[in-house]
């Protein structure tokens, strides 16, 4: 007997199947098996991969995929004829002829109907730039990340990160009685840059924010009792009132 | 085509993380990857005409993950994963008058990728006849294309070898 293709399980899972396909799976006891199999995996995935965070991630690789296009077309128009035009563009400004880079934030997927939401936006320098990463993204010891925030609609905010080793870093404001006013102007990047040191497993940064001033004393002292805790990758900060949103970066050893 | 994501991901993201885990063996690149199928499906919405996803979905995610194989030149742990290497490291035989009119159907800017033509035939043990239905081209279609990759795979295992 012919081995059904694994497609044809998937599809069968999906209800999608054709009649030769649905005949083919269950006519096999191993693929019917297989069928099982993937019913249960389709649950250990929601349970691994929270919907929201994925298309989170989503949405940041699809703006930087959009940025780099744009950026791509613009070299283009920019190369084809410079020669020629370079005297024109001298005499009209160059701006004219620039088409339109959209270098704001990402748009999150899951929050098109409730207006711009805060979020963290964490560049990565490389060789020749910077790449923005998207959460969930593996990063290494010695890796320079540049933190950078969308304030949306919220006026205060905190950044603080926690790490696998148990470690917790503010971000913003610069010190404990800082300001945690945001600037509202698009992205905001943070003054420094961040190099991640040899912390295990994870490095996971929270944005807390709200209308008015933010006790940062007291996320701090909230980040401490969750990196105590065995739940520092996925458990919740919990800072009552306050709006928390996090960008996990998985770490890998060299 | 107006697509719901939130719908798609909720329904297909398991599928399409299965199919990428299968080629890349690394759990995380394969998050990486299926994050990047749906990319894929948002920046091409507008031109996308998809009678069944799952068809789609499944190819996307399998040409995502022979390129990123392609850059990563992952060092082989079984022995499917050398000839899904050298599948990902041969170039495309693309001979656009053998591209189906089908095709437009499925996805109008969509070109018929041999890599993913040879993945589904020689990985996956899929038939010449499945993957032409599949990629919407003939079978003497498909096993043109595939001669072609064959022997730039062949001539990579003399130079490895």
């Amino acid at each position: 007997m012919t081995k059904v293709r694994e497609f044809s399980v998937e599809r069968v899972h999906l209800g999608e199947a054709t009649d030769d396909e649905v005949e083919a799976v269950f006519g096999d006891p191993a693929a019917t098996l297989r069928l099982e199999e993937v019913a249960e995996d389709d649950e250990t995935f929601h349970m691994l991969y929270e919907k929201d965070e994925q298309l989170e991630a989503i949405a940041r690789r699809l703006h930087l995929a959009e940025t780099r296009d744009a950026v791509a077309r613009r070299k283009r128009m920019m190369g084809g004829g410079a020669a020629l035009l370079v005297p024109v563009m001298a005499l009209v400004g160059v701006f004219a002829l620039r088409p339109e880079v959209d270098i704001s934030e990402p748009e999150p997927l899951t929050q098109r109907a409730k207006g711009l939401r805060p979020s963290l936006v964490v560049h990565r320098q490389v060789d020749d730039g910077e790449e923005v990463l998207a959460g969930h993204d593996v990063a290494r010891e010695g890796d320079v990340l540049q933190l950078a925030y969308v304030a949306g609609d919220a006026l205060h905010g905190v950044v603080v990160s926690i790490d696998g080793g148990g470690s917790v870093t503010l971000h913003h404001p610069p010190s404990i009685g800082g300001d945690t006013r945001l600037d509202r102007g698009g992205e905001a990047r943070l003054p420094h840059g961040y190099q991640l040191d040899d912390a295990p497993n994870f490095e996971r940064f929270f944005f807390v924010t709200d209308d008015e001033p933010i006790d940062v004393e007291a996320v701090l002292g909230q980040a401490d009792v969750l990196v105590s805790s065995d739940q520092g990758l996925h458990g919740p900060l919990e800072l009552e009132g306050l709006r928390v949103d996090d960008f996990v970066v998985r770490k890998a050893t060299r | 085509m107006s697509i719901d994501i939130e719908a798609w991901y909720t329904r297909y993201a398991p599928m399409v993380h299965r199919r990428c885990n299968a080629l890349l063996r690394d759990e995380e690149e394969a998050t990486e990857a299926m994050q990047d199928v749906f990319v894929e499906v948002l920046r091409r919405k507008e031109k996308l005409e998809v009678d069944a996803a799952s068809s789609f979905l499944y190819r996307t995610a399998t040409n995502v993950s022979l390129n990123r194989l392609r850059t990563k030149k992952r060092k082989p742990s079984e022995a499917n994963d050398d000839l899904i290497q050298r599948i990902a490291e041969a170039p495309e035989a693309e001979d656009r008058g053998l591209a189906a009119t089908l095709l437009d159907r499925i996805f109008s800017r969509e070109q018929p990728s041999t890599r993913v033509m040879a993945t589904l035939h020689l990985v996956d043990g899929w038939t010449l006849q499945e993957v032409a239905d599949e990629m919407g081209l003939s079978v003497s279609g498909v096993r043109k294309r595939l001669r072609v990759l064959k022997a730039h795979v062949a001539e990579l295992k003399e130079v490895a070898a």
